[in-house]
């Protein structure tokens, strides 16, 4: 079993794999992070330490956060001059995660619920 | 506390994630025609847009705007716009916009809405006419044969019309113009006051005070703010201007200008009530082409979110009767070699351009008298691209061949335009000083000129500042217009 930090290190190094293909194979976030973020967020939740389980609760989001920007900063730099650049690049790169991240968390919160009521049975 | 704070710093991330997200799928669900087709595109990275606005009183099912509406844009009644027919589908503005890849600044072409051009794509058999009315024949044409072969839904009408008339608009524009065109935005009326609204109104400064009961516009000197329907009648008046309609596109220029500077200087990209107002507005008034990533073009057109736009009016030859209308002469190989020198400036010091042995000065009147229409208008924008001054044009009775006459002090010219026709120059005193008068009969076509035109840019073409077409209004700021 995983420490809360082992869990959050596991996720963020499966998402920044994601992030480092799309960023050189998608010019910017894309689908490839986002599947990693999903397949991460549910490896970490489901090898963390029972006790710990609603700590990756808020990770998903937070991982995809970070993945993204570097994603976006190395591989779609083009646009992001100036403060409307950066906006309008952030709200690209926020948006395109949205259905990874929502996905992510709603399934970080079923399996953290699963794992809690049946810690507690036993 | 830690664990609180990464549960608020996630759900801030998801919340703005979502927000860009319907934000996103909303843009992506503006572009919904398809008639841009697949023609030219830009290839150094640069974005060619047609601004389209439609002075149609109807809503994109071709049902008339609700009568509350119509009153407020001073635009007639429903019933009228059903049974009278009030308001077309002309194209009363239509602004080609170059947005360079570099974040340079902009480029407007505003194209005066009675140019007499070739339709391009034009569906029926109207294939030159007032650049406007392209979209209109076009439309009214499509429909006709869709009815012919038995289609009767109102909306699929509607639809498939407009569609081919945007088409048709688009190709015209392309041709006039010679540039590629790689995306279109389309607005009606409504749109117009909506925007106009949505932005809690915008600037104008007019350099004089105007009253005109036609569009409703009643305003004093100088910079005032407008409410959505006082907006509407700015860009819509063209009584009692001196220059009218070209007047109007200045107007319609100083509008766009006074927009662009308004969404900067209120931040408006970052205001998300603001920004889904927009949307809102978008939505309901405005068709684009479904391959424009609008978000993507936002991050390239920084010029135009800074205001960092020229606006230019394309140059007229003079003012012609062709088929009994008013109509703007235009010489298409004088606009393709100005709109090309201004968008990619010559970089040799232009040579002196030849005179013609003084023919070219003289001014030639050009008369239909052989019964193919908008002949005249040809001819004349053919001589006037050999360096002639277009005078009078229009039809005349009926003639068996081409007579050309010429007045004092332009034989030369005179027996030059003869030598084109394969006709003998003939003197008459009646006709003024410098004045050379063609009349076509049924044989004649246009010649062959030795100037500059056809679709080769000459190096020479640089935009008037003078005339009624006007210089350039620049955005980034209010500018003052008649």
């Amino acid at each position: 079993m995983l420490t809360p930090l082992g869990a959050g290190a596991l996720l963020a190094g499966v998402t920044l794999a994601g992030a480092l293909v799309d960023a050189f194979g998608n010019h910017g976030p894309g689908l490839v992070l986002g599947i990693c973020l999903v397949a991460g967020s549910l490896l970490a939740v489901a090898l963390v330490h029972a006790r710990h389980v609603r700590l990756v609760l808020p990770m998903p989001p937070l991982a995809y956060a970070v993945a993204a920007a570097f994603a976006g900063l190395v591989g779609d730099s083009g646009g992001t001059g100036g403060t409307v650049g950066l906006a309008t690049s952030a709200s690209r790169w926020l948006s395109s995660g949205f259905v990874a991240m929502a996905t992510a968390t709603l399934l970080v919160a079923a399996v953290a619920v699963v794992r809690a009521t049946t810690t507690r049975a036993r | 506390m830690g664990y609180a704070f990464a549960c608020a710093a996630a759900a801030l991330v998801l919340l703005a994630s979502g927000v860009s997200y319907f934000v996103v799928s909303n843009l992506r669900g503006l572009g919904s025609s398809h008639a841009i087709g697949n023609g030219p595109k830009s290839k150094d990275g640069a974005t060619n847009i047609l601004l389209i606005g439609l002075d149609s009183r109807k809503d994109q099912n071709g049902d008339p705007l609700p009568n509350a509406i119509l009153r407020q844009l001073h635009a007639g009644s429903a019933r009228g716009v059903n049974e009278e027919g009030v308001g077309g589908y002309n194209t009363n503005t239509l602004i080609l916009l170059h947005v360079p890849n570099d974040g340079g600044k902009a480029t407007a072409f505003s194209i005066p809405r009675d140019d007499y051009v070739d339709y391009e794509d034009a569906v029926g058999p109207q294939q030159h006419g007032k650049i406007k009315e392209a979209y209109g024949v076009t439309k009214a044409f499509t429909e006709d044969r869709l009815r012919a072969r038995g289609e009767t839904g109102k909306h699929q009408l509607e639809h498939d019309g407009r569609e081919a008339a945007r088409k048709a608009t688009v190709s015209t524009v392309r041709k006039l113009l010679g540039v590629p065109i790689d995306h279109f935005a389309e607005i009606n009326l409504a749109g117009f006051y909506d925007l106009a609204t949505t932005l809690g109104g915008v600037d104008v400064c007019l350099k004089r005070p105007v009253q005109d009961h036609y569009s409703g516009a009643n305003f004093p000197a100088g910079r005032q703010h407008l409410n959505g329907s006082e907006a509407l009648a700015f860009v819509r008046q063209r009584h009692g201007l001196t220059n009218g309609d070209l007047d109007r596109t200045h107007r319609q220029q100083a509008f766009l200008a006074s927009v662009t500077h308004k969404l900067k200087q209120d931040g408006i990209f970052g205001d998300l009530g603001r920004m889904q107002g927009l949307l809102k507005v978008a939505k309901k008034d405005v068709v684009m082409d479904a391959s424009w990533d609008v978000l993507g073009f936002a991050q390239q057109a920084k010029s135009l979110t800074g205001g960092n736009v020229e606006f230019h009016t394309l140059p007229i030859e003079g003012f012609g009767t062709i088929n009994r209308q008013s109509v703007n002469l235009v010489n298409p190989g004088k606009i393709r070699a100005m709109v090309h020198d201004t968008l990619d400036p010559p970089k040799q010091a232009p040579a002196p351009a030849a005179s013609g042995g003084g023919a070219a000065k003289a001014t030639v009147d050009v008369l239909n008298g052989g019964g193919h229409a908008g002949l005249a208008a040809k001819v004349a924008g053919a001589l006037s691209q050999d360096g002639f001054t277009t005078g009078k044009v229009g039809n005349t009775t009926p003639h068996a061949r081409t007579t050309v006459r010429y007045g004092a002090s332009s034989e030369a010219a005179g027996k030059k335009i003869a030598g084109l026709f394969g006709a003998k120059a003939v003197a008459d005193a009646s006709l003024p000083a410098g004045t050379v008068r063609v009349v076509l009969g049924p044989a004649a076509t246009v010649p062959s000129v030795s100037g500059s035109g056809g679709h080769h840019p000459g190096p020479t073409a640089t935009l008037p500042t003078t005339g009624a077409q006007g210089g350039a209004v620049q955005g980034g700021g209010i500018p003052c217009v008649d």
